[in-house]
């Protein structure tokens, strides 16, 4: 193993890998990442692939607004082909309590630029054909929204991390995290020790157990949530369909294949990532309701992933005030594949440069103490 | 009997065999068609192999083969064992991924329709 590293990334996921590449590309040296498993083994390959604006507080709008821009670039910049697809999302409302927020969400993504609008049930079923209307008050829109492979996204930012000298290391489990003088010194993993003053907890689901080895407890907790994909099939509709009322997600891939998917709140806080039969039922119900066409098409693979929730369902970024040199870029609760480009990027301005080009302030860890909480109305 | 081409009851050795006596040649090809369901060729797995892609699962994310609708298959082991071939190890050393359900398609409309607890 590498003798010395300025900075020891632990996760080998979306947010891990990005953060890699985005602190390689600004100079650092030394970079090592550690993975336990394979890459994108964890909640980055298990995920729902969205990537959507559409958000109700400022802050969670103007962060996804400019990852959407460099996502819009990514396939390029990182020389491989993320697949991304801007079908939009088409967000239903089937409450009147939904019908006012989403009035007020379009309006605050409006004033932020974002390209987002409150449509008809008309219109929803003109960007939608199959779409059983039923129950529908009204929707949002937004079309630059979409879908991005997160296979491939991570498999670019890490090939783009190591062609800048980024060292990574697969099934390597990190064991210990060494402290002296309330600051990192070292990281042992089952592979040996790596000297380091700075290391980032990227762990996602296990983030809360990486916690544990420099002796804080985070204040996040994991949670499965299931996923359904069927067989390709040709275009049914592009946008992502999504529901906050009835909870579900799902989207056509550029590939054909439909994905799929609900968070059921008696989900117990634990690391269970097995497949059950009841969610696959359920899925299929909620979704026949909604594109009854789909009745026709057969589910090939059903898997599970963990959601790193945290009390507020926002990511915690930033270094912990105990800990000196302990980085974290936690608690996406769902949606860190979407955000990885500009957190990442927010990250290592944050390391290297001690100030972010964004303000992320708010989503540190003191939040929680300080009692400011930051409370965002749309989340599956 | 309804009789199924696309049923292998599990990978038995006895198919390992076969696999490696019957397809071995004509896998060295890169144009070879290894996952039929993603259309994916040999060529596209041995640049992953070479990129260090050395696990099915990697493999899999990498290329999608044996993501389609036989789930695998048909190329799990033809890839399990030029993994092995690779990585100079026994098949019976690399890592086989988790077999996720169902066993076969099933469209979503039988699903829906099981109302039995």
């Amino acid at each position: 193993m590498i003798k010395k590293a300025s900075v020891v990334i632990i996760g080998g996921g979306i947010i891990g890998c990005s953060i890699a590449y985005n602190l390689a590309k600004m100079g650092c040296k030394n970079i090592v990442l550690l993975e336990k498993n394979s890459l994108a083994s964890g909640a980055t390959g298990r995920c729902g692939a969205g990537i959507r604006q559409q958000f109700g507080t400022e802050m969670n709008c103007i962060l996804a607004r400019e990852s959407i821009k460099i996502f819009e670039n990514l396939s390029q910049e990182l020389d491989y082909d993320i697949e991304l697809n801007q079908g939009g999302y088409l967000i239903l409302a089937y409450t009147e309590k939904e019908v006012n927020q989403f009035k007020k969400n379009v309006a605050l993504e409006q004033s932020l630029g974002i390209d987002a609008r409150f449509i008809t049930v008309e219109k929803a079923k003109e960007i939608v054909p199959p779409l059983n209307t039923e129950g529908v008050l009204a929707a949002t829109f937004c079309p630059t929204d979409g879908h991005a492979n997160p296979f491939n996204t991570n498999f670019a930012y890490t090939e783009a991390a190591q062609r800048l000298g980024v060292k990574i290391y697969n099934f390597t489990e990190v064991r210990e995290i060494k402290i002296k003088d309330n600051r990192v010194v070292s990281v042992s993993t089952d592979q040996g020790e790596v000297p380091t003053p700075i290391v980032i907890n990227a762990a996602g689901g296990y983030s809360g157990e990486i916690g544990k080895m420099v002796g804080v407890d985070l204040p996040v907790y994991s949670q499965r949530h299931q996923i359904l994909i069927t067989e390709p099939v040709d275009p049914l509709f592009n946008p992502m369909l999504m529901s906050f009322s009835r909870n579900f997600y799902c989207q056509q891939t550029p590939h054909g294949s439909i994905i799929m998917g609900f968070g059921d709140p008696d989900e117990p806080k634990d690391y269970d990532i097995g497949s059950s039969w009841q969610f696959a039922r359920e899925m299929a119900q909620k979704m026949i309701a909604v594109v009854p066409l789909l009745k026709e098409v057969s589910m090939v693979r059903q898997w599970s992933g963990l959601y790193n929730m945290s009390p507020d369902s926002q990511p915690i970024l930033g270094e912990h005030p105990q800990v000196g040199g302990f980085y974290m870029a936690i608690g996406f609760s769902g949606h860190g594949f979407m955000l990885a480009p500009v957190v990442s990027l927010l990250m290592a301005e944050l390391i290297l440069k001690g100030q972010t080009s964004i303000p992320i302030d708010k989503l540190d860890i003191g939040r929680f103490e300080r009692g400011e909480l930051i409370i965002e109305p749309s989340v599956v | 009997m309804n009789f199924d081409p696309l049923y292998f009851p599990y990978p038995s050795r006895r198919m390992v065999v076969y696999a490696h006596n019957g397809m071995v040649a004509t896998s060295q090809k890169d144009e070879t068609i290894i996952c039929r369901c993603e259309d994916v060729t040999w060529g596209e797995i041995r640049q992953a192999l070479e990129k260090g892609y050395t696990t099915l699962d990697e493999i899999k994310r990498n290329t999608r083969a044996g993501m389609g609708r036989c789930q695998g298959t048909t190329c799990r082991r033809i890839i399990l064992r030029e993994i092995a071939k690779f990585c100079h190890k026994n098949i019976e050393e690399i890592t086989i991924p988790t077999f996720r359900p169902p066993t076969k398609p099933i469209k979503l409309g039988t699903l829906a329709g099981d109302y039995d607890d």
